[in-house]
């Protein structure tokens, strides 16, 4: 056991860190005048879209580990980029078995059809792909800036790539990452692979995005209980002030914890990967949410102004919890995969 | 980062689970076993991890231990603990006393005590807690007075785990009432032979710790650790390998419970009932979390890395985890719970007992409020 980060994955989160949008006002501005990506986006498509692929699959010796450390540093201040949905697309693909490299090389922009309107989770999914076609309504699909070169749809019977098709955007809750629906009827170019591992991946990149999250609202709370004084002195030194704020540390230590070890077991292909996973996803949607609505109300009446930042955090939160699975969906899975172990006797 | 054995690892748990069947081969399965019954194998089974080497793995050579690592240690925890092992009854000695001996203590004092330590002949408790000092545990009054050769000391103790099966006490008095609460405080290595133990009754009827009547207890010169009035610092470190202690071993406790949990629910036919399968992939969640920061943390003093305060997050989570499933097993359980059908008793002896999680080794309250100082950066509080 050495399960701290090695010298490379500490690289990568700084490198990330820096390339992150500096404070929220790159989100600010989504809120404000529309979507626009951060300026480093064409690096971070090109540079990180096959992040955490195994190498068979094109991936350049990257884990899902230095994959989850990445985009958890990119959402620490909501960075508007479509990283996430490129990632989450590349890597159902290539559990599918569909070759990737087209995005991870090639430059083209892909984004994933999941979720599906009027279902908390993905065990019964409507969408059919197959015999050459993608039918189906999806919602919650991420719409990127500029070109949209292919939609990667998981039905109920596999996962194809379809292209010429555009989401229509909705007025979605979060600013920071344009979300929207679509009515499919289209060909799949190429073959139809099974969803595999991919489902595992999609639902712990989104948790990595959720602890982030979480971890930004939280640093938000507690620089302003630190500063704001009532009664002559900092908020930050009431309790009842201060423990929301060490009540949200310690869900965002669950959660974080979680995805690690998620990300890790699916590198290693270990037999508690898919657990771990819903659970990691269900996880980080409480604490992204916990997080936020805490860093509202430490802030006070300002907390709920539009002009104030918290309720940037509160979006992405709300969102994420709602995306690749409903957070409750995860937490039912989990609870299934749970139970089963235990009933088998399959316990390590 | 890898959360698998390297294969030196693999072959000690190998060498762990070899002794492990064997040694409990004879060994009845704890839960449901008489207080007095489990204590009685948590001597036996005190004595048999000496005789085996299994105490102070992590210990230097030196010091009569095995000289590996923390790692170590945390394997045959995690190996014990999967075959339900008894809970062996000198951890005070083998988890705090002996390494807190290790850092402060004299030569003197280390060739003394650790062997006894070591071979379990010497059980150790933590005189710490008082009636009127328990989160603000620098506020106690315990008094010792100089005299010819050592000290006299007089006070009352209290939730003092296993006093009535100690030869040894991690005993804080003050030594001098003039100084500042946190300076006037010592530490001393008391023999228990004229501490009066009374036992207390935990609310699910164990009797797991005591109060201590300390009546003009003479303490020697020699059993003094560290400089007088300097106990305090000593303490913290007493402490702080309680919660890294309890982090290695306690996760355990969470992950039984949602597999009692798991039994309950089937026995009630409620296994696929959608809340209890999602109340159980919550709290499952939980368990697991504290697994593997216990595994992080393990991994981040084996790296040479002192392990941070969010040791108290851990320990958060941990209590939750526990009291919140078993909470739910009551739930589910019912009458069942209520009117002590055998099939429930685990569950509600677990619940009752977990109420404890969240005030022993630190009140929720304590912790969150180093998370929020020592972590958040917050002001103080008081």
């Amino acid at each position: 056991m050495r399960a701290t980060l090695t010298p490379e994955q500490v690289e990568i989160q700084r490198t990330l860190r820096e390339m992150a949008a500096p404070g929220l006002r790159d989100a600010r501005a989504c809120l404000e005048e529309g979507w626009r990506p951060t300026k480093v986006e064409g690096t971070l498509l090109s540079d990180f879209s096959a992040l955490g692929l195994p190498e068979e699959a094109g991936g350049f010796g990257t884990g899902m580990v230095e994959a989850v450390l990445a985009v958890e540093a990119l959402a620490r201040t909501l960075t508007p980029t479509h990283l996430v949905g490129q990632l989450v697309a590349v890597h159902l693909a290539a559990a599918a078995g569909i070759d990737v490299r087209p995005a991870i090389e090639g430059g083209e922009r892909w984004t994933p059809a999941v979720d599906e309107p009027d279902r908390l989770g993905l065990d019964d999914l409507d969408a059919a792909v197959g015999d050459g076609k993608a039918r189906g309504e999806k919602a919650m699909v991420p719409v990127p800036g500029g070109a949209l070169d292919a939609v990667v749809v998981v039905g109920r019977d596999g996962v194809g790539l379809v292209r010429g098709v555009r989401p229509e955007p909705a007025d979605s809750l979060d600013p920071s990452r344009p979300l929207g629906r679509m009515e499919l009827d289209a060909s799949v170019d190429g073959p139809v692979g099974e969803v595999g591992d991919g489902l595992s991946r999609a639902a712990v990149l989104v948790a990595a995005d959720l602890c982030g999250a979480a971890a930004g609202a939280l640093d938000l709370a507690t620089a302003y209980a630190r500063d704001r004084e009532q009664f002559g002195r900092p908020i930050g030194s009431f309790q009842g002030v201060a423990f929301q704020l060490a009540d949200a540390f310690t869900t965002i230590a669950e959660a974080w914890n979680l995805c690690l070890y998620a990300a890790w077991a699916l590198d290693v292909r270990n037999d508690d990967a898919e657990l771990v996973a819903h659970q990691a996803k269900a996880s980080a949607g409480r604490a992204a949410l916990f997080a936020a609505e805490r860093c509202i109300q430490v802030h006070g009446g300002i907390g709920i102004t539009m002009e104030a930042d918290p309720h940037l955090f509160l979006r992405r939160a709300l969102a994420g919890d709602a995306w690749i699975g409903q957070g409750r969906w995860h937490d039912r899975r989990a609870g299934a995969l749970r139970v089963a172990a235990t009933l088998e006797g399959a316990q390590r | 980062m890898d959360f698998r054995d390297s294969p030196e690892h693999a072959r000690f748990r190998e060498e762990v689970a070899a002794w492990l069947d064997e040694a409990l081969a004879d060994v009845p399965e704890q839960e449901g076993l008489e207080e007095a019954e489990r204590r009685r194998w948590g001597r036996i089974w005190q004595q048999r991890l000496s005789e085996g080497g299994w105490v102070g793995i992590d210990w230097p050579k030196e010091y009569g231990g095995r000289g590996l690592t923390e790692v170590h240690t945390a394997i045959f925890h995690e190996e014990a603990a999967r075959r339900r092992a008894p809970w062996a009854l000198n951890g005070q000695g083998t988890l705090l006393a002996g390494p807190t001996i290790m850092v402060h203590g004299t030569e003197e004092q280390k060739q003394r005590f650790l062997p006894k330590i070591l071979r379990s002949e010497e059980y150790w408790c933590q005189g710490f807690s008082e009636p009127g000092s328990g989160s603000d545990l620098a506020s106690l009054r315990t008094t010792a007075r100089k005299v010819d050769g050592g000290w006299v000391i007089n006070g009352q103790k209290v939730w003092t785990s296993w006093a009535h099966e100690a030869d040894r006490c991690m005993l804080l008095a003050r030594t001098n009432p003039d100084a500042p609460k946190h300076k006037g405080i010592t530490y001393f290595l008391a023999s228990m032979e004229s501490i009066e133990v009374r036992p207390l009754e935990m609310i699910n009827g164990d009797n797991e710790f005591n109060e201590m009547i300390i009546d003009d207890v003479f303490v020697p010169d020699e059993d003094v650790l560290g400089p007088v009035d300097g106990g305090w610092p000593i303490a913290l470190t007493t402490l702080s390998f309680e919660r890294a202690g309890m982090s290695l071993v306690l996760w355990v406790w969470a992950r039984r419970a949602v597999d009692e949990v798991i039994a309950a629910a089937r026995d009630r036919g409620l296994i696929d009932d959608p809340e209890v399968l999602a109340e159980l992939g919550r709290l499952s969640a939980r368990a697991e979390a504290v697994r593997i920061g216990g595994i992080r943390m393990v991994s981040e003093i084996g790296a040479g890395q002192t392990p941070g305060p969010d040791s108290s997050a851990l320990k958060l989570l941990w209590a939750s985890a526990v009291q919140e499933t078993s909470r739910l097993g009551m739930r589910l359980l019912g009458s069942a719970a209520v009117l002590g059908d055998a099939e429930a008793h685990a569950v509600v002896d677990r619940y009752l007992r977990s109420r404890g999680h969240t005030i022993e080794g630190g009140t929720d309250e304590v912790q969150k409020s180093i998370l929020a100082e020592r972590i958040l950066g917050l002001p103080k509080s008081r």
